[in-house]
């Protein structure tokens, strides 16, 4: 019942369920309790020694802390696992400085009741901050005032995924330098004035100059010890904040403020941290012996302007941060104020620049912000007990190339950059590996592949890490290699022993349960030629179609790869000849048809652009094709007296069908007895072995109705079938076995508007043709007999001149050297070894020897996924590797023509690739990757 | 009823297209109301699309049809994308697409200024406007050449083959739109300001330009710039057709008085005072694209004073027999030309007209009914899917088809299958 | 509350508002709950709903009768924040408790015009939101040529905003607000020495107390009145004596009011009015069990930072689902989406029920304003405010026929001289001839 077969499969496209999202398995993991995290290096933060690094490292995870770090752990039954692969593990960045709530421009140049936290949002989205690794913030309410208010630290993300804060008043901040200068002079409005309240003249606020900032702290703080002036809110809160011994933070830039800064710090005997520090270097001495934490802001800009025309530029000093640590400060990294938290890893970078090493890097992004902080029983470090809020890295921290693809806070994914990149459908894969076969040029030794959006972008030695890359570092062993192609598989045929003839679409075949080719596609077989279980004597289509793509358009090629014959050796010869020859011949002629019709189309409308349109051409004529084969008895040509009953038809209903028999094709008419429809439908079809095949050339929403009928002395039986739902049966009885011409009025012909010339009418069953007569797409024949392939190439290639791929075919190497080169390929047969004449050989390697492109079949629904490893024991068995490769990816899409799209890696090409973790065709290697489309096929289900 | 004789599946026949459609599938859209947008409806009704055009619309034979059925539920409506005939958006910015080199552009091609990506097309799409026609912008006396073209789908199958127009404003848009008469440098008005600084101005521009005009086509030379001079001569020969923007009455008969001086004839845009003169429009046969009615504007505040604004003017328009269709111009959303429909309605304008003025009306006034518009064979399946009476305040757009596909489908009802 | 219902009773005595014996016939009730009563008779004495029901109930000889056949009877629409007729409706002085809505309130103002177009019988006009701490707002009937007899209640509430004014940050706000109130009981602490002094010295008494503890003595004597002008208003809201129209236009900012408030114990008078975003933190809004005023927008739209994608939320959805009753507002217009009658259909588009969206311009807004037990239904001992539609309320061609408010005949459309000309299209002889 093929067509049953295609019918269920159309309405299986109903059911085609999307493929399955990106990875989001951690999520679900962590609600279901504790997790343990693998990578191939955890930096925890922690003091330099056994405890700074694990290589490989593994982390537990439990109620949002962290359990356990070391380098092998146990797998506690409870928990699950999260595989991280190559990637790097560092803790959440603790940011020590943050813009993130803007400057607060109060009037007041003492603004101590300003508070940061109150400018900050807990409900916004900080996904891109997290990205940039900061998991912990250090909120300033601002740099523009002498006392710009109190700072406050909270956490971007948390167990419930929402922000949180740590501390609402953390800090006092004090600005020396110039941000704070020449703050707004202060109105006070009487409300309402009167001429005992007159509005009084704005008074002038410190500081004006430098001299006036410590003028000005120190008044403030003598005011606020004093308790009248307390009616001033301000003061109010200053005071609270002395009390509550509030530590300070002085923000000094240059090094004569950061010396006033030392002695403000030592003058008021309160605790305090200096912020800024642009020029720390200068002052390395005076700062270690003051003995105050410092974090030094580092930025990409290394000055703030132009030194030539700005005398007050700052240069900035990468090796602050070292020099000052080699002093025995305290040193924490950040970006600075007004700087993105985006940068934060740049900031690292040029701290590591200036001679930092990598672990002290780390330590002050982490450990020692969240000492500073006074945040650092609970972030900062990864170590037993602590937050688990740690960043998911690319490649070892600051190096080039290292991105955030993931920032987990509190145990949870806050954010995965894969994730939010695929959403924008500009998901980028790099993959590193010490060999890249390219397939079709030379090998690349210590490349790089870079995907994007499903399409190769580029492959060499060194390639771009764009934002939101994937980093895939398979390391020296592994080799990469472009997808490989199976030249005959029945995928999505499965056990349908299907026999579908030339007219029939195979693409729709493709069914929604994608198992099977997800299956194959996990055996490295990114595409495969579908084709069906057996070959119709009128041919049969083959269409080229990925294993794995979301939705059915997505899997499909193209609609045709090749037209498929076979000619069994124990047929008689002439005999099968023959009716090939009728069906190229007919092929040919509705090839000839339709490129006169668009070449008069053509004509006609670029004489119709020059306002020439001329008289219409003569309709092209219907040379009929002579039969081919001697006229047997005829048992469809004549007269039928139809009945069709059943299905949902409350009668049974009669109808007159005529028909005609040429060769395989079968047209007519047919007229129903009963309406007002007086005109006959057309029919056309092809009938075989008995077997009537035809539709009913009635457009209807359902597609045209579908005869299926078998004729036995002038009985016919079958069924009309009208779309999925509706099958009806027909029972036709021969009245005349003569044909009698009836002109076809139902079909209204499409109008020739000013002598537009006229369409032929088009043919499911032998459309096809056009495609192998442009030499678009090859013909495959399945044949072995050496005289069998000699009559075939002077049929196929000599007379009707088409592309030949030989399909099995030993017997072409019997032939003389020069009609090999006839052929545009052979599929090797599915024995990788076998007994010809005598000797014992593997026939890929006897074509790949004789120079003929090969290519490598599975015949199987699900076999494929055996493919490479068969490959692998052809190459044991001495099939010369190269060979091997071609013959799975470039030489099997040269074949097909399908080399644009699949079987090499080249820019453009789709990102269908795999990833061995060594030599391809060594069989103890394994398949660590699989892309297809530049997307990973999981190996496994993720469960 | 033959439940299933092959007579009525006639009825649904068409012509096989030029190449077999492979891989292609039938769908078939069954709603409770089909409103073919020719002022029939049709419940139930189904409509059939192949290959991004209609293929049959009307009643529902009442059985179950084709590879994929798409069944939007009771009370739910189809009808066809609507059309705004005088649009304003969908350019980058403003300056984008007003051209102010001189006061007579006719021959500047807005195509240029469209921005096919822009948020308010998706948006307009969302709304179930599936096609606009962009209007020049009024600062210039003749503006440039309109164009039509869909609010989504591929970019490249966007552009439709509208009839051309150049569009003339003799309101005083020409005097405050253009920055306030500045000259294009923002040098204040002088003697030598471009620009007509009023009505009489206007007029005389337009005026001047068609005489130049006249003279070239007759000498075949002119003083002026040859690239307007053809375009004007186009016009006057009526293979241009001619817009004019005008809001209140008194233009109106300006516009005509000078329409009739070089024999031409014109589709008047916004006309917010049409039912002052429906006379005139009446009997001069000018057809009339109304609208917005500013919704920001309560009944007692706003800028227009009884008189100025007839809240039922289509329905007057209507009565009197002029051809006329709704537009929303830069208006969108809330205000967007649905709402503007809905108002018609709410004021006493027949359901059924109100769509016409929406749909086929506004396809007929852009030369373009042979491709939307209306559902029937070999139209553009461009459909909306409603889940109430179209344009109604209460009812949802639950889906919009654009050439056959989904631009905009929050239920996922055309999801299956795909 | 009590409060309130001695100011109800104040206002909804016939004193301030001459009310006649009116009855209604004819017509067909219809309840937000869409309950039906067909041929239904109201009978409105004193302004208050008596009776209401079938064609059984019996009609008073002396009340004037309407006849509402084919007509359908439904409650006035109440509207819970409006700066309506205020000339502008917001100070440039961030804190100004001392004002009043009272002295910029128009009568003659159009936009009372358009509310009894539009069906409202019930309006609480109060400061727009760009402040700190806004004036005293009131709740009016849109009839009437003077103040005070539109006034249904004096001293309705004040309007607190935690979303930034122009020109201030979230921190600077939050600063001005607590320093509001800090300068609050700098005040009245010292006013309360000052009463406890004068009263020594009257007494004639020594003062050998410090001065906290002579504020105390003084806090007990201390009444609104001791206050400056300037502090009474804020002094009667720190004791919750006065309901607060809380802002917050971002969820942040709902998360920061809802702290502020629970700081200050005022939760059990606050009123959430709320921005587009305001649904993100839905959570802790029906934690709080308050009332909330929906913005006059109701989509909100977001730009994904990554995507660039525009994604839309239709926020009553969100509070429908959540089963938080809510109150809708309108910016004004008679024609827009600024119509409260299209809000509420907006809301049946998106799928929520009809039950919902005609609450949400009806019973709950009355719930919001505290009026509850007074308007927003038709029950008896309800205001008489009564709206005649020709159809059902949220049909696309039903009007405004007839407004009653509190028994009295306010607006009939067939009178609506500037409507009848907007129809016409031409203007009207004037009235009289």
């Amino acid at each position: 019942m093929q067509r049953t077969l295609i019918l269920s499969s159309v309405c299986a496209l109903v059911l085609i369920a999307a493929m399955s999202p990106p990875r989001d398995a951690s999520q679900d993991q962590t609600r279901r309790g504790r997790v343990l995290v693998r990578a191939s290096r955890i930096y925890t933060g922690c003091e330099n020694g056994t405890a700074a690094m694990f290589t490989p490292g593994a982390m537990l995870v439990g109620d949002g802390k962290v359990v356990a770090v070391g380098q092998h752990l146990e797998v506690p039954v409870d928990a699950s696992v999260v595989d991280l692969g190559s990637a790097v593990l560092m803790p959440g960045i603790v940011a020590a400085t943050s813009s993130l709530v803007g400057d607060s421009q109060n009037v007041d140049s003492i603004s101590a009741q300003i508070r940061a936290v109150d400018g900050f949002a807990l409900i916004a989205d900080y996904r891109s901050q997290l990205l940039g690794g900061a998991t912990t913030v250090y909120l300033s309410p601002g740099v523009s005032r002498l006392v710009s208010g109190q700072g406050a630290i909270v956490k971007l993300s948390g167990k419930e995924g929402r922000a949180s804060i740590l501390r609402d008043a953390a800090f006092l901040e004090i600005n020396l330098g110039s941000s704070s200068l020449g703050p707004p002079p202060k109105t006070e409005f009487p409300i309402p004035p009167s001429a005992d309240n007159p509005i009084k003249p704005s008074l002038v606020q410190l500081p004006t100059t430098r001299l006036g900032q410590l003028l000005g702290i120190r008044e403030a703080f003598a005011m606020a010890r004093d308790e009248k002036s307390r009616s001033r809110m301000t003061m109010t809160a200053l005071a609270q904040a002395i009390e509550r011994r509030t530590p300070l933070r002085i923000r000094a830039e240059e090094s004569a403020d950061l010396l006033r800064a030392i002695e403000l710090a030592q003058e008021l005997k309160h605790p305090a941290v200096l912020c800024g520090a642009k020029e720390g270097v200068d002052v390395a001495d005076a700062l270690a012996s003051s003995g105050l934490k410092v974090i030094v802001e580092l930025s990409m800009a290394l000055t703030t302007g132009e030194a030539s025309y700005d005398p007050d530029a700052l240069v900035l000093h990468p090796e602050t941060a070292a020099r000052l640590r080699e002093k025995g400060v305290a040193v924490a990294v950040s970006t600075p104020f007004g700087g993105a938290l985006e940068d934060l890893l740049l900031a690292g970078a040029v701290a590591m620049r200036g001679g930092l090493g990598r672990d002290q890097a780390i330590a002050a992004m982490t450990r020692v912000p969240a000492e500073i902080l006074g945040v650092a029983d609970r972030v900062g470090s990864l170590a037993p007990g602590k937050d688990a809020d740690f960043l998911v890295l690319s490649d070892e921290p600051f190096a080039r190339g290292c991105h955030v693809l993931e920032t987990w806070v509190e145990g949870r994914l806050a954010v995965a950059r894969e994730a939010l990149f695929e959403a924008s459908d500009t998901a980028s894969v790099v993959i590193r590996a010490g060999t890249i076969l390219t397939g079709d040029s030379a090998p690349i030794h210590d490349g790089a592949v870079l995907m994007r959006e499903g399409k190769i972008a580029s492959v060499g030695r060194m390639v771009a890490v764009p934002p939101g890359a994937r980093v895939v570092d398979a390391g020296d062993n592994a080799t990469v290699t472009p997808g490989f192609i199976d030249a005959n598989s029945h995928l999505e045929f499965g056990s349908e022993r299907a026999n579908l003839s030339l007219e029939n679409d195979l693409t729709l075949a493709i069914s929604g349960s994608d198992d099977n080719a997800r299956m194959v596609a996990r055996g490295g077989v990114t595409a495969v030629m579908l084709q069906t279980w057996t070959t119709h004597t009128s041919g049969t289509r083959v269409a080229p179609i990925k294993t794995v793509g979301d939705k059915r358009g997505g899997r499909v090629l193209d609609w045709l790869a090749a037209v498929r014959f076979a000619w069994p050796d124990d047929f008689d010869p002439v005999d099968t000849e023959a009716r090939f020859d009728g069906l190229l011949k007919a092929g040919q002629d509705y090839h000839q048809k339709w490129k006169k019709y668009q070449e008069d189309l053509a004509k006609w409308k670029e004489e119709k652009a020059k306002g020439t349109a001329p008289a219409p051409p003569p309709p092209p004529k219907e040379e009929k094709p002579e039969q081919a084969t001697e006229k047997r008895a005829d048992p469809l040509t004549g007269k039928w007296d139809v009945t069709i009953s059943g299905g949902p038809m409350p009668e049974p209903q009669k109808g007159v069908m005529n028909l005609k028999l040429e060769g395989e094709k079968v047209t007519g008419t047919f007229a129903a007895l009963f309406g007002d429809d007086e005109d006959p439908a057309a029919i056309n079809g092809t009938f075989s072995s008995g077997h009537l095949l035809a539709s009913l050339e009635v457009e209807t929403p359902m597609g045209k109705p579908q005869i299926d009928a078998q004729v036995s002395n002038d009985r016919m039986n079958g069924t009309v079938g009208l779309g999925p739902q509706f099958r009806f049966n027909l029972e036709a009885v021969r009245t005349e076995t003569t044909y009698t011409e009836v002109t076809v009025v139902g079909k209204s012909k499409k109008k020739s508007a000013e002598g537009e010339p006229e369409a032929p009418e088009a043919n499911p069953a032998l459309e096809p043709y056009r495609r192998v007569f442009d030499l678009e797409v090859p013909v495959v024949l399945e044949v072995n007999s050496p005289i069998v392939v000699r009559r075939a190439l002077s049929l196929f290639v000599d007379k009707y001149k088409v592309n030949l791929v030989l399909l099995g075919g030993r017997g072409l190497l019997s032939l003389p050297p020069d009609s090999i080169k006839k052929v545009k390929g052979v599929i090797a047969p599915v024995q990788v070894e076998a007994r010809w004449g005598d000797d014992l050989v593997v026939p890929a390697q006897e074509f790949a020897a004789a120079g003929i492109p090969v290519a490598f079949q599975s015949d199987g629904a699900t076999a494929a996924q055996g493919l490479a490893l068969s490959a692998a024991y052809a190459v044991r068995k001495g099939l010369d590797p190269q060979a091997a490769l071609r013959g799975l990816t470039i030489d099997a899409a040269r074949i097909f023509q399908v080399d644009d799209r699949i079987g090499s890696i080249a820019p453009g090409r789709d990102g269908d690739v795999l990833v061995f973790s060594g030599d391809p065709f060594d069989v103890a290697s394994r398949l660590l990757h699989v892309f297809v489309g530049g997307r990973e096929v999981p190996l496994k289900d993720e469960d | 009823m033959k439940s299933l004789s092959l007579v009525m599946l006639a009825t649904l026949a068409e012509p096989a297209p030029l190449l077999p459609p492979y891989g292609s599938d039938t769908v078939v859209i069954k709603a409770a109301h089909v409103h073919l947008g020719d002022g029939n409806v049709e419940s139930p009704g189904v409509v059939v699309i192949r290959d991004g055009k209609i293929i049959a619309a009307g009643k529902d034979p009442g059985m179950p049809l084709g590879s994929r059925v798409i069944e939007c539920g009771e009370a739910s409506s189809i009808t066809p994308g609507l059309i705004d005939a005088a649009c304003q958006l969908g350019t980058s910015t403003l300056i984008g697409w007003s051209e102010q080199l001189s006061e007579v552009v006719p021959q500047v091609d807005l195509s240029q200024a469209v921005d096919h990506y822009s948020r308010d097309l998706e948006e307009l799409a969302r709304e179930g406007v599936t096609t606009i026609c962009l209007t020049p912008e009024a600062a210039s006396v003749v503006g440039g050449k309109g164009i039509s073209f869909k609010t989504a789908g591929p970019p490249a199958g966007r552009m439709l083959p509208a009839a051309p127009f150049v569009k003339a404003n003799l309101g005083p848009e020409t005097v405050f739109r253009a920055g306030s008469n500045t000259t294009p440098f923002g040098q204040s008005v002088s003697f030598y300001a471009r620009r007509p600084t009023t009505r009489m101005g206007s007029a005389w521009v337009f005026r001047k330009a068609f005489y130049d005009a006249l003279e070239y086509r007759s000498k075949g030379t002119t003083s002026q710039d040859p690239a307007v001079m053809a375009v004007l001569a186009e016009v006057l020969d009526g293979k241009v057709g001619l817009r004019m923007q005008a809001r209140e009455a008194h233009d109106f008969f300006t516009c005509d008085r000078l329409a009739s001086e070089f024999g031409l004839t014109f589709t008047l845009e916004y006309a917010t005072e049409a039912f002052q003169c429906l006379d005139l429009l009446a009997e001069r046969k000018i057809p009339v694209i109304y609208g917005p009615v500013d919704p920001s504007a309560g009944l007692s505040t706003g800028f227009n004073d009884p008189g100025d604004l007839c809240l039922t003017t289509p329905v007057k328009l209507k009565e009197r027999g002029i051809a006329f269709c709704l537009t929303a111009a830069d208006q969108k959303g809330e205000n967007g030309l649905c709402h503007q429909a809905g108002l018609a309605i709410r004021h006493g304008l027949e359901e059924t007209e109100a769509l016409r003025a929406v749909t086929s009306v506004p396809a007929q006034f852009l030369g373009v009914e042979k491709r939307v518009g209306a559902l029937k064979p070999d139209l553009d399946a461009d459909l909306v899917v409603w889940d109430g009476p179209p344009l109604f305040d209460t009812s949802r757009v639950k889906a919009v088809l654009i050439l056959g596909q989904t631009v905009h489908d929050p239920d996922g009802l055309f999801d299956a299958g795909k | 509350m009590t409060i309130l219902c001695v100011a109800v009773v104040a206002a909804a005595a016939p004193a301030a508002y001459a009310a006649d014996r009116l009855a209604i016939k004819g017509g067909t009730l219809l309840r937000a709950s869409g309950e039906k009563v067909e041929n239904a008779v109201l009978v409105i004495d004193g302004g208050i709903i008596r009776k209401v029901g079938g064609a059984d109930v019996e009609i008073p000889f002396d009340a004037t009768v309407i006849d509402a056949t084919g007509k359908t009877l439904f409650a006035g629409v109440v509207l819970a924040n409006s700066s309506m007729s205020l000339d502008r409706p917001n100070e440039n002085l961030p804190v100004v408790p001392f004002v009043s809505v009272y002295d910029s309130l128009a009568p003659d103002s159009p936009g009372f015009e358009d509310a009894l177009r539009t069906g409202m019988t019930t309006v609480h006009v109060i400061q727009g939101s760009n402040c700190v701490i806004a004036g005293m707002s009131r709740i009016v009937r849109p009839y009437g040529a003077m103040v005070e007899y539109m006034t249904v209640i004096p001293e309705a509430g004040i309007k607190i905003s935690i979303t930034p004014k122009s020109g201030y940050n979230s921190m600077t706000q939050m600063a001005e607000l607590r320093n509001a109130f800090f300068e609050l009981d700098q005040h009245v602490q010292q006013t309360a020495e000052r009463l406890y002094e004068e009263e020594q010295t009257r007494l004639e008494k020594k003062l050998l107390i410090p001065p906290d503890e002579a504020a105390k003595e003084g806090m007990k004597k201390l009444t609104v009145e001791d206050l400056d002008s300037k502090w009474r208003t804020l002094y009667r809201v720190k004791n919750g004596e006065l309901p607060v129209f809380l802002h917050c236009e971002s969820a942040s900012d709902v998360l920061r009011g809802i702290d502020w408030v629970n700081g200050m114990n005022l939760m059990s008078r606050t009123v959430f009015v709320l921005g587009t975003e305001g649904f993100k933190a839905i959570d802790a809004l029906k934690a709080t069990g308050r009332p909330v005023v929906l913005s006059g927008n109701l989509v909100h739209r977001e730009i994904d930072y990554f995507t660039n994608k525009e994604t839309l939320a239709f926020v009553p959805k969100k509070f429908a689902e959540a089963g938080i009753p809510f109150a809708l507002q309108t910016f004004g217009g008679t024609m827009g989406e600024g119509v409260i009658w299209y809000q509420a259909a907006r809301l049946v588009r998106e799928g929520i029920s009809r039950e919902i969206a005609l609450k949400s311009i009806t019973q709950w807004p009355a719930d919001v304003i505290g009026l509850s037990h007074l308007v927003g239904s038709l029950d008896e001992g309800k205001f008489g405010n009564v709206l005649l539609l020709t159809g059902d309320p949220l049909d696309q061609k039903t009007v405004v026929e007839t407004v009653v408010i509190e028994g009295k005949v306010v607006y009939e459309r067939s009178k609506d001289r500037r409507l009848q000309e907007l129809l016409k299209g031409e203007k009207l002889p004037p009235a009289g001839n």
